[in-house]
């Protein structure tokens, strides 16, 4: 017993330390998916992290959701690619100035066969046309995202209503929608980049690309400070000084994803090449992720564990916070009546179902910058991650607390009563008889918050190295492509539950 | 002897359509009390008000002169081991279950320890003192739920069905504990049973608690049997039994021997039941006489030592019995 009590001791007192990365000057970034996908900022942002010695907190979203957070305040700088909305921005006031990055352009992808006829367009506005009337299915960003925004700009300059069973509408990120589009055989919009970073999977091709109005440049945006004066707004110019620096530029100009040039620096601006086709090469994308993923386990991939690592530490603590709650409370209920007890628990079986997204929405709306406790700035933090895992499972705990009170032999009143148990040592001692079952509670509530991805996306925002949990990593990684992390994660999430079960196992003969 | 306690007009509703009613007992101190009665006639519930685990709702109760009330309960309450029927231990060894009521009175681990070996001495378990309380037998399980309470120095213990489940070798011993504690430790011992030879064997007094009614002394000429209504007959399967009319549901009836009139010839009176039989059992208790007749069921009379002497009666006599029919419990 004792042994075991020093264990948790230091489990807790291992999770309540202060991350690193807490303290150190942070940026944020809001970047949209299809720069993610890229990859190219994983091999950017370190290099500007290295020279200034700061920490680079990158939130992954659509061009829209990202001038959002912009204008809310709730991140320092953006990277971009909605010029238009982008105008629009600076011109009320949330944005000092735009300064372009780089650029790709937009390709229209189809089946091998190319059912509509693309293939043959002389204009971009042919292409669409005979798109629109083979009534071929197209797959939709829908996500307010910059592809999206281009995407409905096209469909309006040639005056056509994309409406119907073949307008299929997403949204979702670029990665997931390449992979549906290939699901389905369907066309679809995309970036060059994320074409190219998802090529060898698709078996799709570019029917139509070169034309003008497919240009896509990328803008880096600093908020203003006068708007928000909690932004990092030094820090953002250091960064918008980098990114169009030399340095950079050369970066982004010599950067290569499976041999093909994804973006093109504008300070070093060059011609897009005409892409080379090339013979798709399929493979069983599923055996060769499992294999990968085992050996990105088995030798202890540093950026795996952290992110298995951030997913124990919240959840964790949101257990903790949780239990120091529910347990007494749960005591509390199930060995008294009062009024409005009923209401109560029917509130409580009512929360048990509350969805991950509902609680992300709702804490999203409180703690956003305009939100009632944005002053906090906790948005895309750890701490706003507890928060919300906290909000989810307290019911959950609690309700399965007072439902394994209840579970306790009725003849166990009489014995304390006739041993002169005082209130508070009746409660120890049924929470003593019971502890298996508050065991049991603890225990589920800890695997929904650990298996639970709303929360954690909408209010941990993914950023990698700091709020990228092992369910977050594995949206974000799928819709990459990136299998193999992806599955290499999920098994890590089941051997995580594994290990708390059997430790839990082991605790139970110990203590019987 | 003093009395523990006195139940004056106590009512008690323990549910829907149950209730205690119109009780009237006194219950004297250092004595073993036996209370008997059918399942659900109300034992558990007289037992709850005696252990103040519940309060009467109408009604005076008196324990140890005073009147029960609020500010007193708490105290009393301490004075009163209750032992529940089947009893339930908690998780851990039998030294720790025993332990545990010192341990939330705060006593000193070494005088806990001391005073739990004492106990287990005495109830002759300290072999158990290591075993888990999910691995007792039912008897060993009773012993250490007594062991339980009696470490708290009780000064009245109340065990509800303390010999149900239980085998033979395990009711002599919980038997034989009563009477130690009864007579070494002059505890007021108060429990319930469904034997009436096991609450004449070891109780000084015994009563019967019917359908919510408490009465003074068990019940004897107790008879199961079916109810004629229309006839206002009850049938024990060997006597025909006239009842008083109007009554409607009957299971049990109880004839009270001192209201059974024993005659040499048949009586010429009011008296609606009369029978005939043999003389089979006589002796004397509390001066008077108590007379076993057969007359198709056995039943028992009881009589003063004049009338023997005046009716001439030997073992082997023909007699008639005769009683009122108001004189019949019907339950």
């Amino acid at each position: 017993m004792q042994r075991y009590k020093r264990f948790y001791m230091t489990l807790v007192l291992c999770f309540l330390c202060p991350s690193v990365n807490a303290e150190m000057e942070a940026l944020r970034l809001a970047i949209t998916t299809t720069t993610e996908n890229s990859g190219l900022m994983a091999v950017l942002n370190p290099v500007f992290e290295n020279e200034q010695n700061v920490k680079i907190n990158v939130i992954t979203v659509g061009s829209g959701q990202a001038l959002r957070l912009g204008e809310q305040g709730d991140v320092d700088v953006l990277l971009t690619h909605a010029p238009e909305d982008e105008k629009q921005f600076i011109n009320s006031g949330y944005g000092l100035k735009r300064y372009p990055v780089m650029h790709n352009d937009f390709v229209l992808l189809g089946p091998v066969d190319d059912p509509a006829e693309v293939k043959n367009a002389n204009s971009l506005s042919e292409a669409f046309n005979n798109l629109f009337i083979s009534g071929q299915k197209f797959i939709s960003r829908g996500d307010d995202s910059g592809t999206h925004k281009k995407e409905l700009a096209i469909w309006k300059e040639n005056n056509l209503l994309p409406e119907g069973d073949w307008y299929i509408q997403a949204g979702t990120g670029m990665g997931s929608v390449l992979l549906l589009a290939n699901e389905r055989q369907a066309y679809t919009l995309t970036d060059r980049g994320t074409y190219l970073a998802f090529k060898e999977r698709l078996n799709l091709d570019v029917y139509y690309q070169g034309d003008s109005f497919l240009y896509n440049p990328y803008h880096v945006i600093a908020i203003n400070p006068e708007k928000h004066v909690h932004v990092n707004h030094s820090l953002a110019e250091k960064y918008i000084a980098f990114i169009t620096g030399d340095k950079a530029q050369k970066i982004i100009a010599d950067y290569k994803f499976h041999n093909e040039q994804l973006f093109y620096p504008e300070s070093l601006a060059g011609r897009i090449v005409q892409e080379k086709k090339s013979e798709d090469v399929k493979k069983s994308f599923f055996l060769d992720a499992v294999v990968s993923s085992f050996n990105l386990i088995i030798n202890f991939d540093r950026s795996l564990f952290y992110v298995v690592w951030t997913s124990l530490k919240v959840s964790l603590i949101a257990v903790l916070i949780a239990v120091l709650f529910s347990l007494p409370f749960g005591v509390v209920v199930a060995l008294n009546n009062f009024a409005g007890k009923n209401f109560l628990l029917t509130c409580l079986n009512t929360l048990m179902a509350l969805p991950t997204v509902v609680v992300g929405l709702l804490l999203y709306g409180m703690l956003n910058r305009q939100g009632l406790f944005g002053g906090l700035g906790l948005l895309y933090t750890p701490t706003a991650m507890v928060i919300g895992q906290c909000v989810l499972i307290t019911p959950i705990i609690w309700n399965l607390c007072i439902a394994a009170v209840n579970s306790a032999d009725p003849r166990l009143a009489k014995t304390c009563s006739s041993l002169g148990a005082n209130n508070f040592q009746r409660s120890i001692l049924y929470m003593s008889e019971v502890r298996f079952a508050l065991i049991a509670a603890v225990v589920t509530g800890f695997g929904r918050a650990i298996g639970e991805v709303g929360i954690a996306m909408m209010l941990g925002g993914n950023i990698d190295g700091y709020t990228r949990t092992m369910t977050t990593a594995i949206a974000l990684e799928t819709s990459k492509g990136e299998f193999e992390f992806a599955l290499a994660l999920g098994f890590m999430l089941l051997l995580v539950a594994f290990i708390i079960n059997t430790l839990l196992q082991q605790f139970q003969l110990k203590i019987k | 002897m003093t009395n523990l306690y006195q139940l004056k007009n106590i009512t008690f509703n323990y549910a829907a359509d149950f209730s205690l009613s119109d009780i009237n007992i006194e219950i004297k101190s250092s004595n073993i009390i036996a209370i008997v009665g059918p399942n659900g006639s109300g034992k558990t519930s007289l037992l709850n008000i005696l252990s103040f685990l519940e309060l009467p709702h109408d009604g005076t109760l008196m324990y140890e002169g005073q009147e029960l009330n609020k500010t007193n309960i708490a105290r009393f309450k301490k004075t009163v081991g209750y032992i529940q029927q089947n009893p339930y231990l908690l998780r851990g060894t039998v030294f720790k279950n025993i332990e545990l009521g010192l341990k939330l009175k705060h006593i000193d681990k070494e005088i806990r320890t001391k005073k739990v070996f004492e106990i287990m001495k005495l109830l002759d378990i300290n072999e158990l003192s290591e075993r888990s309380s999910r691995s007792l037998s039912g008897g060993e399980a009773q012993k250490v739920a007594i062991a339980q309470v009696l470490v708290l120095q009780p000064e009245v213990l109340i065990l509800d069905e303390p010999f149900t489940h239980l085998d033979k070798k395990s009711i002599r011993d919980i038997e034989q504990i009563i009477l130690t504690l009864n007579r070494e430790m002059n505890k007021t011992v108060i429990f319930t049973t469904h034997n009436q030879i096991q609450a004449q064997c070891l109780a000084d007094d015994i009563y019967s608690v019917v359908r919510g009614k408490v009465f003074e002394a068990h019940l004897i000429n107790l008879f199961n049997g079916n109810l004629d209504s229309k006839d206002n007959t009850f049938n024990t399967g060997k006597l025909l039994i006239s009842i008083p009319e109007g009554i409607d549901q009957a299971e049990h009836i109880a004839i009270d021997p001192k209201q059974i009139v024993v005659s040499k010839e048949k009586l010429d009176s009011s008296m609606q039941n009369s029978f005939s039989g043999k003389i089979t059992g006589m002796n004397e208790e509390n001066g008077h006489i108590k007379l076993g007749i057969n007359v198709g069921e056995q039943i028992q009379s009881t009589i003063t030592h004049k009338a023997l002497e005046k009716l001439h009666l030997s073992i082997g006599c023909d007699v008639w019995i005769s009683f009122k029919s108001s004189s019949i419990l019907i339950f």
